[in-house]
């Protein structure tokens, strides 16, 4: 199936610069319906209000990281098969395998390029 | 009353006394010899407290003279709040870069093609880089916990020795913080577990790079 490129992301991190930064390379790709939260509460309180085809979230943040937020995500029967993309700069082999066992789709690590964001939304969603 | 018993007369009497005489010098030795023990241990104790007690003062001094309440109250508080700074600076800094290149980005169509091809992966390579200041910030947060860390162990200590130049020992209110944090502290229900995976960014050669984490991903399938 033909991913839909107009359908809504959600970007969530607590640095406004990043988000910024991430919309503007989605943009650039092709996907311009994107929401933006600063945290992982924020962010599920949004995906409660409505659907999301993707979600792409920051691990350290406050109240709620992003390993939370994805694990409530995966709890939530109506959420749990929202694709979901950690872009992070924990960069521990733990931390990888503690996403993944929550339900990661995929891991991105700080700093990263314009190629690699394409490559994990290739992977995850299909081909663009 | 029961009678005391009957003392000996003559010779018996002398020796009997004689015994009596030996054993009150044999026991009055005993206990001077116990007694002169129990004294060089009370001394020698004495000692041990008395320099103990010298080692203390010497301490409390050592923390007057490098105002470890000043350190708590005032030294520390400043670092954090210009780390604070830098990062609120870099911020500011990076949304006008970012804002002149989506300006740039926005002329793009407007070029001629060889020449917007050119510009827009500049303008990529302008954004990947502006991510720069997510994680020095991230760096700046975690230098400010390790300086509160240090704040709450100088505090510690001055409450276990007592500080004799603190506001307190003078009979002052103690030194409180004026400027509010940006720097929060994390939440205290937050889990250990969880808590042991917030590490930030790492240092150059530590943690591991993104073909690493494919191959971990991909193990996973």
């Amino acid at each position: 199936m033909a991913v839909d490129l107009n359908m809504p992301v959600l970007i969530v991190d607590d640095y406004k610069t990043m988000l910024r930064i991430i919309r503007n390379l989605l943009r650039q790709i092709g996907f311009n319906n994107v929401e933006e939260a600063t945290d992982g509460a924020m962010a599920l309180q949004k995906m409660r209000r409505q659907p999301f085809g993707l979600v792409i979230s920051d691990w350290n943040m406050e109240p709620m990281t992003g390993l939370q937020l994805l694990k409530e995500v995966r709890a939530d029967a109506k959420l749990k098969d929202v694709p979901f993309i950690m872009v992070t700069a924990e960069s521990k082999t733990e931390n990888v395998i503690a996403a993944k066992q929550a339900g990661v789709n995929n891991y991105i690590v700080k700093p990263f390029n314009a190629q690699t964001l394409k490559g994990k939304l290739v992977t995850v969603l299909g081909n663009f | 009353m029961a009678s005391a018993p009957e003392m000996p007369k003559g010779r018996g009497r002398r020796s009997a006394a004689r015994g009596e005489g030996g054993f009150a010098r044999a026991l009055a030795a005993a206990l001077a010899s116990e007694r002169a023990v129990a004294d060089e241990r009370v001394d020698r104790l004495r000692r041990e407290i008395r320099a103990v007690s010298r080692a203390i003062v010497q301490v409390r001094h050592e923390l007057s003279s490098i105002g470890a309440d000043e350190i708590r109250a005032h030294h520390i508080p400043s670092a954090t709040d210009e780390l604070d700074a830098v990062v609120v600076a870099t911020e500011e800094a990076t949304a006008t870069i970012l804002e002149a290149v989506e300006a740039v980005e926005a002329l793009a169509p407007e070029m001629p093609p060889a020449v917007r091809s050119g510009v827009e992966q500049a303008v990529t390579r302008v954004y990947e880089a502006c991510s720069f200041q997510d994680i020095t910030g991230q760096r700046v947060r975690k230098v400010v916990g390790t300086l509160k860390t240090i704040e709450g162990k100088v505090e510690a200590l001055l409450g276990l020795i007592g500080d004799p130049a603190s506001p307190e020992a003078q009979g002052k209110p103690k030194t409180k913080r004026d400027k509010p944090r940006i720097s929060g502290q994390k939440s205290s229900e937050e889990s250990i577990s969880e808590g042991a995976l917030l590490n930030g960014p790492q240092l150059p050669g530590s943690g591991i790079k993104q073909e690493e984490i494919d191959k971990i991903l991909a193990s996973f399938d």
